[in-house]
C-alpha cells in the first residue's frame, strides 16, 4: 500500500511543498510583523530612548532584508525553472 | 488551410477563451482583501494584479509540462479531444459561476480533458498515476495547508504587534499587503496561465506542429499571459462596479496573513509542477486567517460549498468533456462538429452570462473579509 503510494505520489516532492510553504509564509509574516514593531518602538523611543530606538530600527532592518531576501529567493527560484 | 488547421485555429481560441474567463473569474481572489482593507485603491488593485498576472506567465513552464505530458497519452491526444476537454472546463466553470460556487479552473480543465480522453480512447489513454500524483492529492493539501500557514501567520503577526497602537500597524500591514497582494498576482499568473499554455501546447503536439518532447513555444506564453492578465483587468472593473460594496471588511494583518500565505503555497507547488486550484488555495488562506483570529469569523455553509465543488469538478467537468467529445464527433471526423459546438459554446455563454447579470452576481464569501 505505502509502495503504491509513493508510486503514484511523490513524497519527498509534496513534503518539500508543504515545508517550504509554511516557512515561507510564517517567516514573511513574522520577518514584516518585527519591521511593523520595530518602526513604531523605534519612532516612539526616538528621543527619550536612542540606544532603545536604534535597536527597534536594527530589528526593523532585519526584518525588512529578510522579507525582500525571501521574495527574491522566490522569484529566483521560480525562474529558474 | 486544411480542417485539422481550423480545428486548431478553434482549440487556440477556446483555450484562450479559457484563459480569459479564468483571469476574470479569479480576479475577487487576488485582490479582493487588498481592496476590502484599503491598502490599495481598487483601480491601482486591479490593474497591478493584471500586470503581475502577465509577468508571472513568463516565469515558470513546470505546471505547463504536467498538463502536456503527465496526465493523460501525448500520443492519442487529437485536437477534437483538447477542444472537447476545453469546452467541458468552460461549460463547467459557467454553471459554478452562475450558481456561486467557487470552482477551480483549473480542475475543471484537467477533468474536462480527462473525460474527452476517456470517452475517445477509453481508460488506458489517462495517466492515472499522474492525475492522483499531480492533480488529485495537491488538490487536497493545497487548501488545508493554506489554512494552516495562514492561521499560523496571522497568530504570530498578532503575537508580535499585539501592544502597539492599532492605527500605526493597520498602516504597516496595509503597506504589507501592497506587497503580498502583488505576489499573490504573480504566483496566480505563474500557475494559471501554464494550464492554459500546457493545453494549446497538447494540441500542437496532437496537430503535428510540434514534437512530442518540444518546450512551449514563446508565441503560446505570450497569447496566455495577455489573455489572463486581460481577464483580471476587465473582470477587475466589474468587481468595482457591481460587487465593491459587499466586501467585508476584514483587518489589514489577516489581509497580509492571507495574501503572503497563498502566495507561497501555489509558488512552491507551481516550483514542482503542481496544477493546483489558486481559488481553493487562496479561500484556504482566508478562511486560516479568519478562524485563528475567531473561528465563527468563518462562513462555515459557505466553506461547505466549497468542499461540495471542490469534490465535484473533476468529475463534473470530466463527465462534459466527455458528452461533449460525444456530440462532436455525431458530426463526422471533420470540421463541422466543433465548428457546430463552437457556436452553440458561444451561443450557451451569452445566454448565462445575460441571465446571471439580470439576476446580480452570486455571492461566494468565504470568510469575514473576503468577497465574492
Amino acid at each position: 500500500m505505502t509502495a503504491l503510494a509513493t508510486k503514484i505520489v511523490d513524497l519527498g516532492q509534496l513534503v518539500q511543498v508543504v515545508y517550504v510553504a509554511l516557512i515561507a509564509g510564517v517567516v514573511v509574516s513574522l520577518a514584516f510583523s518585527l519591521v511593523i514593531r520595530g518602526s513604531v518602538r523605534a519612532g516612539e523611543r526616538g528621543r527619550e530612548r536612542p540606544i532603545a530606538a536604534g535597536l527597534h530600527g536594527l530589528m526593523a532592518v532585519l526584518g525588512l532584508l529578510v522579507v525582500v531576501a525571501a521574495i527574491a529567493f522566490g522569484v529566483s527560484t521560480m525562474l529558474s525553472k | 488551410m486544411d480542417g485539422a488547421d481550423v480545428i486548431l485555429g478553434i482549440v487556440v481560441a477556446t483555450a484562450l477563451a479559457f484563459d480569459f474567463t479564468n483571469g476574470f473569474h479569479d480576479t475577487a481572489n487576488v485582490v479582493a482583501t487588498t481592496i476590502s482593507t484599503r491598502a490599495l485603491p481598487p483601480r491601482v488593485a486591479v490593474t497591478l494584479a493584471a500586470l503581475l498576472n502577465f509577468v508571472g506567465a513568463f516565469l515558470s513552464l513546470a505546471v505547463a509540462a504536467t498538463i502536456a505530458k503527465d496526465i493523460v497519452d501525448q500520443q492519442l491526444v487529437t485536437t477534437t479531444i483538447v477542444f472537447a476537454g476545453l469546452v467541458g472546463a468552460i461549460v463547467w466553470n459557467l454553471v459554478t459561476w452562475y450558481f456561486g460556487l467557487p470552482s477551480s479552473s483549473s480542475h475543471a480543465l484537467v477533468g474536462g480533458v480527462v473525460g474527452a480522453m476517456l470517452a475517445a480512447h477509453g481508460t488506458s489513454a489517462v495517466h492515472f498515476d499522474g492525475l492522483a500524483g499531480k492533480v488529485l492529492v495537491p488538490a487536497v493539501i493545497a487548501p488545508v495547508l493554506a489554512f494552516a500557514v495562514a492561521g499560523i501567520g496571522i497568530v504570530v503577526c498578532y503575537r508580535v504587534v499585539g501592544r502597539l497602537a492599532p492605527g500605526p500597524v493597520s498602516r504597516g500591514y496595509r503597506l504589507g499587503q501592497v506587497l503580498s497582494g502583488q505576489m499573490l498576482a504573480l504566483a496566480h499568473g505563474t500557475n494559471d496561465a501554464q494550464k492554459t499554455m500546457g493545453v494549446i501546447t497538447l494540441a500542437l503536439i496532437a496537430n503535428g506542429n510540434l514534437a512530442p518532447d518540444a518546450t512551449v513555444p514563446t508565441w503560446v506564453v505570450v497569447s496566455a499571459a495577455t489573455a489572463i492578465a486581460l481577464g483580471t483587468w476587465l473582470g477587475g472593473w466589474r468587481i468595482i462596479k457591481t460587487m465593491g460594496s459587499r466586501i467585508i471588511k476584514m483587518d489589514p494583518a489577516q489581509g497580509f496573513a492571507a495574501q503572503g500565505s497563498g502566495a507561497a503555497v501555489i509558488l512552491a507547488a507551481t516550483h514542482f509542477g503542481y496544477p493546483l486550484s489558486t481559488t481553493h488555495t487562496i479561500s484556504g488562506a482566508v478562511m486560516g486567517a479568519g478562524a485563528a483570529k475567531r473561528l465563527s469569523a468563518v462562513r462555515w455553509g459557505v466553506a461547505g460549498n466549497i468542499v461540495v465543488a471542490w469534490v465535484l469538478t473533476l468529475p463534473a467537468a470530466a463527465l462534459v468533456g466527455g458528452v461533449v467529445y460525444g456530440v462532436t464527433r455525431l458530426f463526422g471526423g471533420g470540421v463541422a462538429g466543433p465548428i457546430v459546438v463552437a457556436a452553440a459554446g458561444v451561443a450557451f455563454v451569452v445566454w448565462v452570462f445575460v441571465r446571471r447579470l439580470q439576476q446580480g452576481a452570486a455571492i461566494t464569501t468565504t470568510a469575514e473579509g473576503t468577497s465574492a
